[in-house]
């Protein structure tokens, strides 16, 4: 890899963070420039998830700030940033599914984001996983640590998935528990994806190890049964 | 309005291959190849094409359903591809190649809205 030193003014060296703030430059762009125009020409339709829109092109403009002050080695303002939208994220995506009154017209974080396929949910995950990278003290053991949480938490979507199905079509006693845990598994199924590739870099399994961990996320409990598979055999070991 | 549907598929079409091409570039060479520069500003000229091509149906008379929408979609299409490639001008480390993915990732799903705000 060929890296050309630049002036410490303009930005730093290479690495995982140019991409991280183009995305949040591009939903800083997409959700300020969508909440403006709503609120401009139509804000009396939807006040509630409109101005909630433009609460998050704010929090991306910050964390995009974040990011980059977090690859010059000030990680204060982006460990906080990150946190502040993962919890925008959950809280707005969950009272969009609950409250459905109080959003007559989709806010970005609606539905976890599904309306931009499900990256607002993906983004800050994928933010504090690199943010864990700039501290020496948990280099190595952050993706180990992410993939057994995301491993038990991908379990635990599927088990409340299908205790909704099991209230919606079996017991007939209505879809709430689906509409809830139907893209809160959909999220934790990408970030599970999005993590399984990493572990599998940086603990450098086997192409066989690797797509095994990848297919476990398809049928119900396989990650908690490849988990502990992978814990056994020594693949889960943290270190450099 | 036929015809410039179909230049926005194209940009489609053609934003999606220089997507996988850059992963397939990040995969096998490490390293931003200089073709792959050559492929983002292919990708800009037709971007430049659409949105001449959809302000010229507009001054000739045809309104798109959402005028604003549309107009900042046609803007901001114009504007991605040169400002990533310029923020990776530089770098041509593995990471820059991600930069060039999603830039042409963005213009992709922009071309689909600006079919969809027609």
């Amino acid at each position: 890899m060929t890296l050309i030193e630049r002036s410490p003014a303009t930005t730093s060296r290479s690495g995982p963070h140019q991409v991280l703030l183009v995305v949040y430059a591009v939903f800083t762009l997409s959700a300020g420039a969508r909440a403006i125009v709503q609120l401009a020409t139509k804000a009396g339709d939807a006040p509630v998830a409109y101005t909630l829109s433009l609460g998050a092109a704010a929090t991306y403009a910050l964390g995009w700030l974040g990011i980059r002050r977090a690859s010059l080695g000030r990680t204060r303002l982006a460990s906080w940033m990150l946190w502040v939208e993962l919890c925008g994220v959950v809280t707005v995506g969950t009272l969009s599914l609950l409250e459905r009154d109080w959003f007559p017209d989709a806010s970005v974080w609606s539905d976890y984001g599904i309306d931009y396929g499900l990256v607002p949910a993906v983004l800050p995950v994928a933010g504090l996983l690199w943010l864990r990278t700039r501290d020496p003290a948990r280099a190595g053991s952050g993706t180990v640590v992410a993939f057994r949480t995301v491993a038990v938490a991908e379990a635990l979507s599927w088990l409340g998935l299908l205790t909704g199905m099991f209230f919606k079509y079996v017991v007939d006693a209505g879809a709430a528990g689906v509409h809830v845990f139907g893209p809160l598994h959909g999220v934790v199924f990408l970030s599970y994806v999005v993590i399984a590739a990493l572990t599998w870099q940086a603990r450098r399994w086997s192409w066989p190890v690797g797509l095994a961990a990848l297919v476990a996320s398809v049928p119900p409990f396989g990650t908690l049964a490849f988990e502990e598979w992978a814990r056994r055999t020594g693949r889960l070991e943290p270190g450099p | 309005m036929a015809a410039l549907d179909q230049i926005s598929w194209i940009v489609v079409g053609y934003a999606v291959l220089v997507a996988l091409v850059a992963g397939l570039a990040a995969y096998r060479w490490r390293e931003r190849p200089p073709w792959l520069d050559s492929m983002g500003w292919m990708l800009e000229a037709l971007l430049a094409f659409r949105a001449v091509a959809g302000f010229g149906s507009m001054l000739a008379g045809q309104r798109p359903d959402e005028v604003s929408t549309h107009v900042g979609y046609l803007l901001a299409s114009v504007c991605i591809v040169p400002l990533a490639l310029r923020s990776v001008q530089d770098d041509r480390g593995v990471w820059s190649i991600g930069v060039v993915a999603i830039a042409a990732v963005t213009v992709a799903v922009i071309s689909v809205r600006i079919v969809m705000t027609l």
